[in-house]
C-alpha cells in the first residue's frame, strides 16, 4: 500500500513539481539539498495521505491483540496518544479509533501511532463517553474486522506532569541515574537532574526521594544526593539550598520525606537501613529496616526536632494529611533481642509487621500529639507501607504486603484502600496483579491513582494510571503511553517514586548542578517536638476495628 | 633523489606557474596507483604485509579474546541502544564501533573487518595528508598504534565503558580524517566556514572527540589564517561545554572533550595504556602538519589554498629528498613495517593466565567441559583463582572432582592487569554462581555489571537463563527479545524462547536439571561482598542435607576448608552410596583425618592399599625431614605427593581470593 501511495505521489505530484520548478545552474534536480528537501515533503506528504477502512471485512469472534493492552480501562480526557501494537500476525493492518463524537482516527500498520492533535480533538468530543477501536487485519487478500476494543473517557483531568526517578532495578551498584518529569498530555520527558555530570569514574552520586509541596503549585520540592556531594536539595523561590540533615542526636540524614502542606516544614523518616539477597526466592533483594525515627525540618529556621525516636518502634514513610494538622506514617513494634540487629533481622525479617499511626500536629506550638493507630496491619498478619492521604481526606491508599515496608521488592503487595469516614479496608483489586504494586500516589483531584507495578515482566517497574472513581472503586489501568510502543521493552531502567504534579520544575539543572556541587549547610537539632508522654516505649495500640473487604 | 617521480613536481619556475600546475592536478586527481610503480608497489606491498600481521595479532594470537570483546560489546540493533548512543557525544562512532565490535563473535568476520577499517584509516592518511614514496609507510603507524591499543588491554575490556575501544580508535580517526577531507574537497570560502560550524556544531554530537581532533587538523590545515583559527578554537572549545550544559545529560565533565575516547585512568600503571592512542593521534598530527597543503602560499589571507604537491616549501622538498624511494627504499619500507610490528607483538598482552581464563570461560558457555579440564592440564603457568574455580567446575559437572581435583595446581596467580579490580567476580561470578545452582547471586552480578559497563550480551544470555530457572518467563521474553536485535545471537534466542513457549523442554535440557539438582536449599538473606570463592565455599560447607550432587559439594567444600568435622559428617552420609570404591580423594582425606583425630576408624573401609601406602611414605619423608621449614618440605614432596589431598591440606594455604 505504501509503495503504490510513493508511485502516485511521485507520478502525480513530485515530479511534475520538480519539473515546475525555475531550476537552472547549480540549483539542478541532481543537487542533493533539493533532492533531499522533495524527499522530505515527500515523507511528510505520505505521512498526511487518508487511509481507508477496508471494506467488505468479515466479522471476527476475537479481540485483537494489542500491547500494552489499553482495553476496557478509564483514561483521562487529557492523557497523550495511546499508541499502541498489534501483535496478531497479518499481511496488513488498519486501525479506527472513533467515538461517537469526534472525527474518526484511521491508522494504518502494525504499529499504531496516533497524532496528538487530532487524539486530543477526538478525546475532547467523547469526555465521558466512550472510545472505540476497531482493528483491520488483512490476511491472504482477505480483510478481516476484529471484535471492536472499547476504553472509557473519563470526565476529570489528570495533573498535567509526573516526575519519577529512572534506575535499573539494581542491587548495590548504579552508574546514572535521573530524576524526569513527563508531560502527560504528549510525550515530552525532560531531565530534571541526572548524576552524571558531577560524577567521575569511580565517584558517583546517587539520587532519590523527589518530592514535592502540593503538587508543585509552588514550584517548592526537594530531593536526596547520596555519595559525592551529599545532602538534601531544596529548591523554593527559584532557589535551590542543600543542607545536611544529618545531627548528632538523629538517627541519618532525612530519607522519606513528606512536605507540609502549608507551613514551611518537612516531615523524615531517619532509617538505618540494609539490603540483603535471597538465595532462592524470585523477590531477590530485601531493604531491612534496622531501626527507624520520625523527625520534623524547620525549613525557615534551619533546625530539626525529633517527632518520634521510640526504640522499639520502628517509623517510617511520613505522610500529612491534606489540612497538614495529622502525620501518618508507618510503625512497627519490635524488641531487639541481642546486640547485633542486623544479623538478628537477617532471619527475622518477616516478623517486621508495620501498622499505620498517626500523630495530630499543632504547627503553632510545634507539636504533636501521642501515636494512634489508624490500622492495624499486623493483626491482619500483614505489613503496611506508604500511607497517601487523598486531597479531599477521605480515604488512606497504602500498600499491603507479608511483612516489611520496603514493597517494591515484594510481590505479595497491593495497592489498599481505607475510607477514613467510615473505616472500611479493601483492596483495590482491579489495580492490583500478582506483581508488586507500590509507589503509589493521588491526583491532585483524587481521581487518578498512579503507581510503580513489575507486572509487566516482575522485575522492572512501570507507571501504571488508574481511575478511582466516587465510589471509590479502582479501574482497570493503563500503562503510561509512549510514543514507541517498543519504549517499556527496550527500556533496562524502573521507573521509582512517581509524582504527580500540576506544573513542571522550573529550576535549571545548571541551577541544581551548581547547588550540589557547593557545601551542605548543616542544621541544628531543636529537641522533641512531642507531647512527653510520647516518649514512653509502650504505644497503645487498639485491636483492630476496621471493616475489612477482601 | 632516486626517484623523482615520487617528488611532487619541482618546478623551476616561480610560484604562480607552480600554482596553475597544482590546480590542474587539482582538477584530474591521478589514482595513488598509477603516479608511481614504487609507490603503488609500496602500497600493495605494505597493505598485503600489514593484513598479515593484523590477522596473526587478532585471529590468529588470540581468538578467545576477540569472542569476549564481542561477548562484552553491547549493540542492538533497535532505537533503544541507538537511544543510549545519541545520550552521548560521539553517538555515530560509539554506534558504528559498537556494531563492528559484535561481528567479534565470529572472530573471523571481526579479525577482517577490523583489518579493513585499519586499511582504509592507512589508506586515508596517505590520500588526504598526500604522503609519497617512502613516507607513505608512516600511515600504518596509526593503524598499527590502534592494534596495539586494542591487544594491549587484556582484563582491562572488562572494566573500560567507553564504547568499543577495539574499534572506536580506528571509526574514529578514519572519521575525523574524512571530516578533513571534506573540508580540503572544496575550496571556496563559503564552504570553509560552512564546514566549521557543521563540524562543531553537527560534527560534536555525531563524532565527539574525533570532531574536535578533525577541527585541529583543519587549524592545522589553515594554520596562517588567524581569524579562522581564532573562531575555530572558540568553537571548539564553546560548542562541547554548550552541549554539556543545555543537551547531554548522560556525560560525566571529565567526557566533554574525551568522549568517546577509551576510558583509561591517568594513575598508577594505566597512563600507559593512552601511549598507543597518543602515537596513533600524534601521527596523524605529524602527517596533517607535513602535508603539502597546510603550508600556505596563497598571497590572500582566509582563502583555501589549493592543494599541490609541488607548491610548497622547504618542508616538502626535504622530505622528497630521503632516500626512500627503489628497492631500497622498500626493503626500508618493509623493515619498518616489520619493527612495528614486531613492537606491537612485544607491547601486546601476552599473559597466559587470562588466555586461559577466557577460553575455559568460553568452554564453560558452550558446556565443554572436557576443554575446560584441557586448558587446566596443558597450563604451563600456576592458576588464577578463575582458574581454579573454572577447573573444578568442571570437574564437578563432569562428575570427576572426587578422583582428581587435588591433582591440578593450586594457587592465586595475580590478574596483571593496569587497573585493581575484583576480576574473578568480574569474569566468573555469573557462570560460577549459575553451574552451582546460585542461581539468584548469578542474576545479581549480571544486573550489576549491566547498570556499571551496559547491556552486555553475556549479561543478558545469563539473565535469561538465570530468569528460566526462576520460572520468570515474562522477564525471559524481556531479555531474549533484546538479543534477537543483537546480531548472531540467533542461535542462543531460538533455544531458549523454545523454553518459554515448551518449559517441558527445560525439563530435558541436562544443564539446566544439573543445576537444578543444586538448588535443594532453603531461602535465605546472605550477601556475598564480591567475595565469590569465599562465599560459594562457606555456602556449600555449611549446607546440610540436600540432593546427593549438594552433600558431595559440600564435602570437597569442606575438604578446601580442610574443616575434619564438616568432612566426616557428610562423609559417613555419602559413605553408603560408594559402593566397593571410595573416591580416591574421600579415601585420602579419611585416612588423613583418622590419622591427626583418631575419631573414627576406618579399619574396615575399602582403602585402596596404594592409598595407605603412600600415606604412610608421606608420614615417613616428614618425619625425616622435620627439621626443614613447610616450604622447604613443600617443594621436596611436591614430586611425589603433589597430586594428593594431603599435600594440598599440609602445603597450600594463604592463597587470596579475588
Amino acid at each position: 500500500m505504501i509503495t503504490h501511495h510513493i508511485k502516485q505521489f511521485v507520478s502525480r505530484v513530485a515530479s511534475p513539481l520538480a519539473h515546475s520548478l525555475p531550476i537552472s545552474g547549480e540549483l539542478s534536480w541532481r543537487n542533493p539539498v533539493l533532492r533531499g528537501g522533495a524527499v522530505l515533503f515527500l515523507i511528510l506528504a505520505l505521512a498526511s495521505c487518508s487511509v481507508d477502512i477496508p471494506q467488505n471485512a468479515s466479522q471476527s469472534d476475537s479481540l485483537p491483540h494489542i500491547t500494552p493492552d489499553y482495553s476496557s480501562t478509564v483514561i483521562p480526557p487529557n492523557i497523550a496518544p495511546l499508541n499502541f501494537q498489534i501483535l496478531d500476525e497479518a499481511d496488513a493492518y488498519v486501525t479506527r479509533i472513533f467515538g461517537e463524537q469526534g472525527d474518526d482516527i484511521i491508522v494504518e500498520g502494525k504499529e499504531v501511532q496516533i497524532a496528538v492533535d487530532k487524539w486530543h480533538s477526538l478525546l475532547n468530543a467523547n469526555r465521558g463517553g466512550t472510545l472505540q477501536v476497531d482493528v483491520f487485519l488483512k490476511r491472504s487478500d482477505a480483510w478481516m474486522q476484529c471484535q471492536t476494543l472499547s476504553m472509557e473517557v473519563a470526565e476529570e483531568d489528570i495533573d498535567e506532569w509526573i516526575s519519577y526517578r529512572l534506575i535499573e532495578p539494581s542491587y548495590v551498584d548504579y552508574e546514572q541515574i535521573s530524576i524526569n518529569q513527563r508531560n502527560l498530555t504528549n510525550f515530552d520527558e525532560q531531565v530534571i537532574y541526572s548524576n552524571q555530570p558531577l560524577s567521575d569514574g569511580d565517584k558517583g552520586q546517587c539520587v532519590n526521594c523527589h518530592n514535592y509541596r502540593n503538587y508543585n503549585r509552588s514550584n517548592e520540592w526537594q530531593m536526596h544526593v547520596r555519595e559525592t556531594f551529599g545532602g538534601t536539595v531544596i529548591v523554593q523561590n527559584g532557589k535551590a539550598q542543600k543542607v545536611n540533615l544529618k545531627t548528632d542526636s538523629t538517627r541519618s540524614a532525612g530519607v522519606y520525606p513528606a512536605w507540609h502542606p502549608t507551613e514551611n516544614l518537612i516531615a523524615y523518616s531517619v532509617n538505618s537501613t540494609g539490603q540483603v539477597f535471597h538465595t532462592r526466592d524470585p523477590q531477590k533483594i530485601e531493604v531491612i529496616d534496622f531501626g527507624s525515627d520520625l523527625v520534623l525540618y524547620d525549613i525557615d529556621r534551619n533546625r530539626v526536632f525529633t517527632v518520634s525516636a521510640l526504640a522499639d518502634e520502628y517509623e517510617s514513610f511520613p505522610a500529612w494529611s491534606p489540612d497538614g494538622s495529622t502525620l501518618y506514617y508507618t510503625s512497627a513494634h519490635y524488641v531487639q533481642k541481642s546486640d547485633n540487629i542486623d544479623a538478628e533481622l537477617d532471619s527475622a525479617y518477616e516478623s517486621l509487621k508495620y501498622n499505620i499511626c498517626k500523630r495530630r500536629f499543632n504547627p503553632k506550638t510545634m507539636q504533636f500529639t501521642v501515636a494512634d493507630t489508624v490500622f492495624n496491619a499486623r493483626q491482619m498478619g500483614k505489613s503496611a507501607s506508604l500511607p497517601r492521604i487523598s486531597p479531599n481526606g477521605k480515604y488512606l491508599l497504602f500498600g499491603l504486603a507479608d511483612y516489611g515496608n520496603f514493597h517494591i521488592w515484594h510481590k505479595s503487595s497491593d495497592l489498599w484502600v481505607m475510607n477514613l469516614e467510615t473505616d472500611s479496608i479493601y483492596a483495590l483489586k482491579e489495580a492490583n496483579s500478582e506483581e508488586t504494586e507500590s509507589y503509589h500516589t493521588w491526583s491532585s483531584n483524587g481521581r487518578w491513582i498512579i503507581y510503580s507495578s513489575r507486572r509487566d515482566d516482575g522485575n522492572y517497574t512501570r507507571p501504571y494510571i488508574c481511575y478511582f472513581d466516587k465510589n471509590g472503586t479502582a479501574h482497570k489501568p493503563f500503562v503510561l503511553p509512549q510514543k514507541s510502543t517498543k519504549f517499556y521493552q527496550q527500556l533496562f531502567k524502573s521507573f521509582n517514586v512517581p509524582e504527580f504534579m500540576v506544573q513542571p520544575v522550573t529550576i535549571s539543572r545548571r541551577q541544581l548542578l551548581k547547588t550540589v556541587r557547593g557545601e551542605a549547610h548543616p542544621v541544628s537539632f531543636a529537641g522533641s517536638a512531642s507531647d512527653s508522654s510520647s516518649s514512653s516505649s509502650q504505644l497503645s495500640i487498639p485491636e483492630i476495628k476496621n471493616q475489612i473487604r477482601y | 633523489m632516486k626517484n623523482k617521480s615520487l617528488t611532487p613536481n619541482p618546478s623551476p619556475k616561480g610560484e604562480g606557474s607552480r600554482m596553475k600546475n597544482e590546480k590542474l592536478k587539482m582538477k584530474n586527481v591521478e589514482p595513488l596507483a598509477r603516479r608511481s610503480d614504487y609507490s603503488s608497489f609500496y602500497i600493495l606491498h605494505s597493505s598485503f604485509l600489514f593484513t598479515i600481521v593484523t590477522l596473526f595479532l587478532t585471529i590468529g594470537l588470540r581468538p578467545e579474546y576477540l569472542i569476549e570483546t564481542a561477548d562484552l560489546n553491547p549493540f542492538y540493533l533497535n532505537e533503544g541502544f541507538f537511544r543510549i548512543c545519541l545520550s552521548r557525544s560521539g553517538s555515530v562512532v560509539a554506534w558504528v564501533s559498537c556494531g563492528l565490535a559484535s561481528w567479534m563473535v565470529k572472530p573471523w568476520l571481526g579479525a577482517v573487518a577490523f583489518g579493513v577499517a585499519l586499511l582504509i584509516l592507512s589508506a586515508l592518511v596517505v590520500r588526504v595528508f598526500r604522503l609519497k614514496g617512502g613516507w607513505q609507510v608512516l600511515a600504518f603507524v596509526p593503524s598499527m598504534m590502534t592494534i596495539l591499543n586494542y591487544t594491549q588491554l587484556g582484563y582491562m575490556i572488562y572494566v573500560l565503558k567507553s564504547p568499543a575501544p577495539v574499534f572506536s580508535l580506528p571509526i574514529g580517526l578514519i572519521v575525523s580524517i574524512l571530516l578533513v577531507w571534506a573540508k580540503k574537497a572544496y575550496h571556496k570560502t563559503w564552504w570553509k566556514w560552512t564546514h566549521l560550524v557543521l563540524l562543531t556544531v553537527v560534527g560534536y554530537p555525531l563524532f565527539g572527540f574525533y570532531a574536535l581532533f578533525a577541527l585541529l587538523l583543519c587549524l592545522i590545515d589553515n594554520w596562517k589564517d588567524w581569524a579562522f583559527n581564532l573562531i575555530a578554537i572558540i568553537l571548539g572549545i564553546s560548542v562541547p561545554l554548550l552541549y554539556f550544559n543545555f543537551v547531554y545529560t548522560s556525560m560525566q565533565g571529565s567526557q566533554i572533550y574525551l568522549y568517546p575516547l577509551p576510558d583509561y585512568y591517568w594513575q598508577d600503571e594505566e597512563w600507559k595504556l593512552w601511549i598507543p592512542v597518543m602515537i596513533a593521534i600524534a601521527t596523524v598530527v605529524l602527517c596533517a602538519i607535513c602535508s603539502p597543503s597546510s603550508l600556505p602560499s596563497s598571497p590572500r589571507g582566509g582563502e583555501c589554498h589549493p592543494d599541490g604537491f609541488a607548491s610548497r616549501s622547504t618542508l616538502h622538498a626535504s622530505r622528497s629528498s630521503l632516500p626512500l624511494g627503489g628497492a631500497g627504499g622498500g626493503l626500508l619500507h618493509s623493515s619498518f613495517l616489520l619493527a612495528l610490528s614486531i613492537l606491537v607483538f612485544l607491547f601486546s598482552g601476552k599473559d597466559k593466565n587470562f588466555q586461559n581464563i577466557l577460553k575455559m570461560s568460553q568452554a564453560v558457555d558452550a558446556g565443554d567441559w572436557q576443554a575446560v579440564v584441557d586448558v587446566a592440564r596443558n597450563s604451563e603457568v600456576p592458576p588464577t583463582r578463575a582458574e581454579v574455580l573454572f577447573r573444578n567446575l568442571a570437574l564437578q559437572q563432569l562428575g570427576t572432582s572426587s578422583e582428581t581435583m587435588f591433582k591440578f595446581e593450586d594457587s592465586d596467580a595475580e590478574y596483571k592487569s593496569a587497573r585493581k579490580h575484583q576480576y574473578l567476580r568480574l569474569m566468573a561470578a555469573r557462570q560460577l554462581y549459575y553451574y552451582y545452582g546460585k542461581v539468584n547471586y548469578s542474576y545479581r552480578w549480571c544486573m550489576e555489571d549491566m547498570v556499571e559497563y551496559g547491556l552486555r550480551p553475556t549479561y543478558l544470555q545469563y539473565m535469561t537463563k538465570c530468569a528460566l530457572m526462576n520460572g520468570e518467563t515474562d522477564l525471559a521474553r524481556k531479555y531474549l527479545t533484546e538479543l534477537k536485535d543483537a546480531p548472531f545471537r540467533g542461535d542462543f534466542v531460538e533455544k531458549y524462547s523454545a523454553y518459554i513457549d515448551h518449559p517441558q523442554k527445560m525439563e530435558e535440557d541436562a544443564e539446566m536439571q544439573g543445576i537444578k539438582r543444586l538448588m535443594n536449599y532453603n531461602n535465605l538473606l546472605d550477601g556475598d561482598a564480591g567475595l565469590i570463592e569465599v562465599y560459594l565455599l562457606n555456602s556449600f560447607a555449611l549446607t546440610e542435607g540436600g540432593s546427593r550432587e549438594m552433600v558431595e559439594l559440600s564435602l570437597q567444600c569442606n575438604m578446601i576448608l580442610k574443616d575434619i568435622n564438616g568432612f566426616w559428617a557428610r562423609f559417613l552420609a555419602l559413605l553408603p552410596t560408594f559402593g566397593d570404591h571410595i573416591p580416591l580423594h574421600y579415601q585420602e582425606a579419611a585416612v588423613l583425618f583418622s590419622a591427626l583425630e583418631n575419631k573414627y576408624d576406618i579399619s574396615k573401609l575399602p582403602i585402596d592399599q596404594n592409598v595407605k601406602e603412600r600415606f604412610m611414605k608421606l608420614v615417613q619423608e616428614s618425619e625425616m625431614n622435620s627439621s626443614r621449614g613447610d616450604e622447604a618440605n613443600a617443594q621436596l614432596l611436591k614430586p611425589s605427593f603433589g597430586d594428593t589431598y594431603w599435600y594440598y591440606y599440609f602445603f597450600v594455604k594463604g592463597l587470596k581470593t579475588n
